[in-house]
């Protein structure tokens, strides 16, 4: 069996080398498909990373009463900590000091600005998260009303999820994510016929050569596994060809930009590069193997 | 009953069968118009006497058809009718024995082509039985089709060699397909090309050779599974008459070492000289199945 293999895998090749235009034809359309596919690829696990995170970061606030009694804000606690679908690790009781201390932060070297005021105009909170980010709504709703909670008013619900920012976020990245499913739709429809394209011109090129070994009792798969082999072959240079070209690419006009934009832990990532190039790699086999396969059918009829 | 000998052995054998010789073309010019004459009066007299030896040897009487057992081919009111009304065949029925030399003759259209591709099953019959090596044709599975057409060699007028292989490459492609092992095509390969005069050719591609070599290089590869059934379809209309006595000299050999030979032809004087079985189409039908027969109706010559 083990003879059998090389004797295709020699085949293939010797065909390849027979064939050289058509090769090299075949590899570019591969390696334009699978560089426009790894830009897709790249910035969709980026788009879809990013409003994960937005999701995830969704915090409900839930503002108390300057008034509020120690045990009233226990009862608070209590509640949160008793509604299902609450992160339990994820509560903190942020105190009026803490408050002013973080805005003070947030602002900088604006933070002058507090002096104007007098004493503390901040209210107490407690944080917390839902489990399932799409269940912000109700969670928050649990604990809404509660004695020792400062009542809604307009524009200042209470408890707060920052509903409107949150919604635009995902509303926009879904989207974004959308748009990009629609092009990789579109992209791979484009990629299977152009590289259909390609492998019916190089098997119409050697149709005579199947006439012959059908004739001398050649098994469709002995005719057709070179074939696959070749397409497989192709697949895989120019996937190869568009991950050096992404690499490149990514290094000479993204590099420095990214970097600078995205240092610190919490910034979302896109596709980690390695996977990305197994990803096309993979594909390119898949549409090598399938494409030749698949358009040698009708050849093979003699 | 012809004497079978065993395949190499009656391919070796330095009989009658000899080639004409080497042909002298150089220098026509410096020659007179008498001399080109007898020249090629010698031409024509050595290749009908090597024809005429090829010449079936015993005279068999006609037989009634029956089917027997060691039928080759086996055709039973075989009709083929292609899309659009055009007939191909139209109730066929013959057999063809084991070891006979068949000469198919009728003009173009005449459904040769037809009976060809059935017996390789490239086409089904419409109606009718159709037997190869005993196995009807009608039953055999897609899958076994290439295992049928491993049992029939096959010579072509255009020798349907593989255009960027060797000659070494494209006889042993006919073993690989089998899945022979590659110490098994090392010896049976060369030893064929020998046989059909190419040793010194091996190497080289079907565009370096002239035409009645690639030719030889088809016989090769249709001959390497010693099949029994040999199928030529008009294997001498691209080559010179010179080079045609060549060709049925490697053919007549083949079926002296028992293979069945069915040629298609529109060669006149070699279905003449070599008075074999002829079976003439015309319009789809057998027009004539004459044991030993010629080219066209004998009354009619």
């Amino acid at each position: 069996m083990e003879t059998r293999w090389k004797f295709f895998v020699l085949e293939a090749l010797k065909s390849l080398r027979g064939n050289f235009a058509t090769t090299v034809a075949a590899v570019v359309t591969v390696l334009v498909v699978m560089f426009i596919a790894g830009i897709g690829i790249a910035l969709g696990s980026y788009v879809y990373n990013y409003s994960n995170k937005v999701r995830d970061d969704v915090t409900i606030r839930a503002y108390l009463k300057d008034s509020a009694t120690d045990k009233q804000i226990a009862e608070i606690q209590r509640t949160i900590t008793e509604t299902p679908g609450v992160q339990p690790d994820s509560l903190q009781f942020i105190s009026k000091d803490d408050a002013i201390l973080r805005l003070q932060e947030q602002l900088g070297k604006d933070s002058e600005l507090l002096q104007l005021t007098l004493g503390n105009p901040l209210p107490a909170s407690f944080e917390f998260k839902a489990v399932d980010p799409d269940q912000t709504a109700t969670v928050a709703k649990a604990v809404a009303g509660l004695p020792g909670l400062d009542p809604p008013r307009a524009g200042l619900p209470n408890p707060d999820y920052g509903a409107g920012k949150a919604d635009r976020v995902l509303k926009t990245a879904g989207t974004i994510t959308l748009v990009l499913l629609g092009m990789g739709v579109v992209l791979a429809i484009a990629a299977v016929l152009l590289i259909g394209n390609t492998i019916r011109l190089s098997i119409f090129a050697r149709r005579r050569e199947v006439e012959v070994q059908k004739l001398v009792g050649a098994t469709n798969w002995f005719v057709r596994l070179p074939f696959m082999i070749e397409g497989m072959i192709c697949g895989v240079a120019g996937a190869i060809g568009a991950a050096v070209l992404l690499a490149v690419s990514y290094q000479t006009l993204l590099a420095d930009r990214v970097e600078s934009a995205m240092s610190g832990s919490g910034s979302p990532n896109a596709i980690a590069f390695p996977l990305l190039v197994v990803l096309l790699i993979l594909a390119g086999l898949g549409i090598g193997a399938l494409g030749s396969g698949l358009t040698m059918r009708r050849f093979l009829q003699v | 009953m012809l004497k079978r000998d065993s395949p190499s052995e009656a391919l070796r054998r330095p009989d009658r069968l000899e080639d004409p010789g080497p042909v002298q073309i150089a220098d026509t010019a410096l020659r007179s118009e008498d001399e080109l004459e007898r020249e090629a009066e010698e031409r024509r007299r050595r290749r009908a006497e090597a024809l005429a030896a090829m010449a079936g040897e015993t005279s068999e009487f006609q037989r009634p058809f029956a089917p027997r057992a060691e039928a080759m081919i086996l055709l039973e009111n075989v009709t083929k009718v292609y899309p659009g009304d055009v007939v191909g065949l139209r109730d066929v029925t013959l057999q063809i024995d084991k070891g006979e030399w068949v000469f198919l003759v009728g003009p173009s259209g005449s459904g040769k082509s037809t009976f060809i591709k059935l017996l390789l099953k490239e086409i089904d019959a419409t109606s009718g039985n159709v037997q190869v090596g005993g196995r009807s044709l009608r039953t055999l599975k897609r899958s076994q089709v290439p295992k049928l057409r491993r049992n029939i060699g096959c010579v072509f007028q255009d020798f349907k060699l593989l255009p960027t292989r060797t000659v070494y490459e494209n006889v042993a492609y006919a073993l690989e397909v089998q899945g022979q092992r590659q110490e098994v095509i090392k010896r049976k390969v060369p030893e064929i090309i020998g046989l059909v005069g190419l040793a010194d050719k091996i190497d080289k591609l079907p565009h370096e050779l002239s035409g009645g070599q690639q030719q030889r290089v088809s016989i090769a590869r249709a001959f390497v599974n010693h099949p029994p059934l040999l199928i030529c379809d008009e294997p001498t209309g691209n080559l010179d008459p010179e080079t045609s006595i060549g060709i049925m000299q490697l053919l007549y050999r083949i079926n002296r070492a028992g293979t069945t030979v069915l040629m298609a032809t529109h060669d006149r004087e070699m279905v003449d000289k070599m008075r074999r079985r002829v079976i003439a189409l015309e319009e789809g039908r057998v027009a004539r199945d004459d044991r030993r027969g010629g080219y066209v109706e004998e009354d009619e010559a």
